[in-house]
């Protein structure tokens, strides 16, 4: 059963539990596949009747063999058997209508109406072991039907109670089916079956939470991904990298003898005839290109954004002005101006940067930016390939 | 129903507010959990406040009160020592091990001196502690909190087929009814857990859907000037194409390209904030304009894409591009005064220039250059070069 949806919100039970998920997936109708949530809901249906089922076969067995009052056998065995044809037909109908909302109805019905009827042969609300498995019932409901379904079962199966409360102050005696000597025992037994359905229900409630807040958290890992980033180059976008910017600066500003940063940048020289000559396609794939290869020539700290069209901006850490930048704007002219595989044959296009120094050209963002801007226009109006701001004459590289 | 609800929810979380450090309000599951924690808490002091006072005041209970009333002071004072840590250290994983531990070993103590897992009427609270650790504490201390009571219910199963007779000290009078209060009192505690749970559900899933929804959302449109992006201009362009192509005879609708002209200047003198002001003006003007089934989308930079499905020939294409021209071209009031932008407008009309869309957005796309090239405003496609369409750009010269 490869099924897309299916797979990402319970995998971690279809790697552990192959065969009972199969077993399971066997009664659900395609249609559950649509909806993720539906799909772990009607999962743990089935589950439940199947326990269901296997628990009321085994109490057939032991109503059958083990030695029980006449009474409970003759009432017991065809309750027991009634209750898992309708159960199991449940299934079947699960399978072929997709009913989810009648087979959970349905499945909490039929507990309700033997766990009623069970208490009130075997003493009543306060001598019945049984009555404490009645707190199971409105949980169910809870789970299977939500909110309305569950406050109807809490307030019918709360009503019931207190109907057979009334009745026994009200001198009322109910049968008790149950031996005198078994009653402690049975009370233990019916402990810890009503401890184990709770326990059971309320993990299976804790474990779907998490799934749903696993979910949520990934959509919303992908709005911010989308938010923050170029959808085409996948750099950060002109938002997000004023972000990292504004963090880059208080962070300078707290440590200013740290080693500073600048701040250059990029706008590509021939672009727009090829965008116009070749179509935005092959465009595309130039900017793609051009920004794998300044995320590849970045270091540690750097950081490099798309401001949209064809300009980049770059935060390059630890640099300052003099040997260091005439290589670095070097080394990123010749990237930049490398020939570019396109579908269109080989293009080349050459880029203009322009640097700003913190501290030196500005130390707040919009300072910072405005210099930036300017040195990258001056070194394209000069074409000299890269200048840093206020630099006096054109840059030795020409 | 529901809004009384909801200002009631209002009131009772500011109530639980003040015990929560305010270091904890980063995390909103925590905050949430934590939220309900302090509830919880405050129920269980009521509880144990009102079985105290009951127990002091009823006749019924008068032999019981020596050992019961210690137990309950001692829930009580742990349940307000958890609230202190809350508030003071913010410790949820402490407060909420704490009240957990305080619940099971007062259900387990008061069980195991009220007969044993075979009379006790206070046992099937036991369901109570392990739901409250699956909650609050998640899997893990859920399966542990199981494990564990599995475990001493078993173990004071065997003690009790061994012979061992666990003391009964509910008091004669109370123990007639002490099954029937003790399984009311567990169902109400049991269901209002599955509410919480379910509410809890509801609202993740609610949350988990908007923010799909919100991905959905920021996938289709361009985030500065909300219109669609490029990728759903496309696929809707395409959908109207395969709509249109099925119709006999074959709808016809125009596909236009417009791109401003004097409006990088404006970017690279200005900033580009104030260039995100003109384009939201200039893109809130052009939507404005559009009639019911055409839609426009934002190509990235200062281009824009339209499908305009009431031009169906040169005419009116002239006609609506004067228009749009207008509206192009009218003063944007911005943070850094008044700007001023041109457009330049290429038409292509479905099916005549193009039966498909890559042929149909070249098409748009070498009439808004042709456009540019001539600052004539509007270019109509023809399969011929320029000299075809002199005539109406002429004619838009002249009326400027």
């Amino acid at each position: 059963m490869e099924i897309p949806v299916a797979s990402d919100t319970t995998n971690q039970t279809a790697d552990s539990h192959g065969f009972v998920q199969r077993c399971m997936d066997y009664f659900l109708h395609p249609t559950f596949y649509g909806d993720p949530d539906a799909l772990r809901r009607a999962r743990i249906l089935v589950a439940t009747i199947g326990v269901t089922i296997v628990l009321f076969a085994s109490s057939l067995f032991f109503l059958t063999f083990a030695p029980v009052s006449a009474i409970s056998r003759t009432m017991g065995i065809p309750t027991a058997i009634i209750s898992m044809a309708i159960l199991i037909l449940l299934l079947f109908k699960l399978k072929r209508d997709a009913s989810y909302t009648l087979c959970s109805q349905v499945t909490v019905a039929i507990m309700s109406v033997i766990l009623v009827f069970a208490t009130l042969i075997t003493g009543g609300i306060s001598a019945s072991p049984i009555a404490q498995l009645l707190v199971t019932l409105p949980m169910m409901a809870f789970f299977f039907g939500g909110v309305r379904d569950g406050n109807s079962c809490a307030l019918i199966v709360g009503l019931l109670i207190a109907i057979a409360l009334l009745l026994e102050r009200n001198g009322v005696n109910f049968p008790q089916t149950i031996e005198p000597n078994d009653a402690g025992m049975m009370k233990s037994l019916m402990l810890l079956d009503g401890f184990c359905a709770v326990s059971a229900l309320a993990f299976v409630y804790e474990y779907a939470s998490r799934a749903l807040r696993s979910e949520r958290d990934e959509e919303h890992q992908k709005v911010m991904q989308l938010a923050q980033t170029d959808p085409l180059t996948g750099l950060a976008n002109r938002r997000m990298f004023d972000d990292m910017l504004i963090a880059r600066i208080a962070q300078q500003k707290a440590t200013p003898q740290a080693p500073s940063f600048a701040l250059c940048y990029l706008d590509l020289d021939g672009f727009k005839p090829i965008n116009d000559h070749h179509g935005h396609d092959v465009g595309d794939q130039v900017l793609r290109a051009i920004s794998i290869r300044l995320r590849s020539s970045l270091r540690g700290a750097d950081r490099v954004g798309r401001h949209g069209g064809d300009e980049f901006m770059m935060l390059l850490d630890q640099l300052a002005p003099g040997p260091a930048l005439e290589a670095t704007a070097q080394r990123f002219l010749k990237i930049i101006a490398a020939p570019i595989e396109t579908s269109a044959g080989l293009l080349s296009v050459e880029g203009s940067l322009g640097f700003a120094f913190f501290g030196q050209h500005g130390t707040d963002i919009e300072t910072l930016k405005k210099s930036a801007d300017a040195a990258m226009y001056d070194a394209k109006h000069s074409r000299v390939g890269w200048r840093a701001f206020g630099s006096p004459t054109p840059s030795a590289n020409t | 129903m529901s809004m009384n609800a909801t200002a009631d929810t209002r009131n009772v979380t500011a109530a639980a507010d003040y015990f929560i450090n305010s270091g904890m309000h980063d995390n909103p599951d925590q905050l949430y959990r934590a939220r309900i924690l302090v509830l919880t808490l405050f129920v269980q002091i009521g509880l144990n406040v009102l079985m105290m006072v009951g127990t002091l005041l009823s006749p019924l209970l008068s032999e019981s009160r020596y050992f019961s009333v210690p137990i309950y002071l001692a829930s009580i004072t742990a349940i307000v020592w958890s609230l202190y840590l809350l508030k003071v250290n913010g410790n949820y994983t402490i407060c909420c091990l704490l009240a957990i531990a305080q619940g099971f070993i007062a259900i387990v103590g008061s069980f195991a001196i009220t007969g044993g897992p075979n009379e006790s009427a206070v046992a099937q609270l036991l369901g109570v502690s392990c739901l409250m650790s699956y909650f609050f504490g998640g899997l893990r201390w859920g399966v542990i909190c199981t494990g564990v009571t599995i475990a001493i219910l078993l173990t004071m199963m065997l003690m009790q087929t061994a012979g061992f007779v666990f003391p009964q000290m509910t008091a004669e009078g109370f123990k007639p009814i002490a099954p029937a209060f003790m399984l009311i009192i567990n169902f109400f505690l049991v269901t209002a857990f599955s509410l919480i749970y379910e509410l809890t559900h509801f609202s993740i899933k609610k949350e988990r859907d908007r923010q799909h929804e919100k991905f959905v959302q920021l996938a289709k449109i361009d985030p500065l000037t909300g219109l669609a992006n490029r990728r759903i201009f496309d696929e809707m362009l395409a959908a109207r194409i395969a709509l249109h192509s099925k119709l006999t005879p074959v709808r016809s609708f125009a596909l236009c390209y417009l791109d401003l002209d004097k409006f990088k200047p404006i970017n690279d003198q200005f900033g580009h904030d104030i260039g995100d002001e003109v384009l939201n003006a200039v893109s809130t003007r052009l939507r404005s304009a559009l009639r019911g089934a055409d839609f426009i989308g934002r190509h990235g930079g200062d281009e824009f894409m339209m499908l305009l499905d009431t031009v169906h020939n040169a005419g009116t294409a002239a006609a609506l591009s004067q228009r749009f021209l207008q509206l192009v071209r009218e003063p944007i009031e911005t943070r850094a005064g008044t700007m001023q932008v041109d457009g330049s407008f290429g038409f292509a009309l479905f099916p005549l220039h193009g039966a498909d869309a890559a042929t149909l957005q070249k098409a748009a796309d070498s009439a808004m250059y042709e456009a540019k090239r001539a600052r004539s405003g509007f270019v109509v496609h023809s399969p011929q070069s320029a000299p075809a369409q002199s005539t109406q750009p002429a004619a838009d010269a002249d009326s400027k």
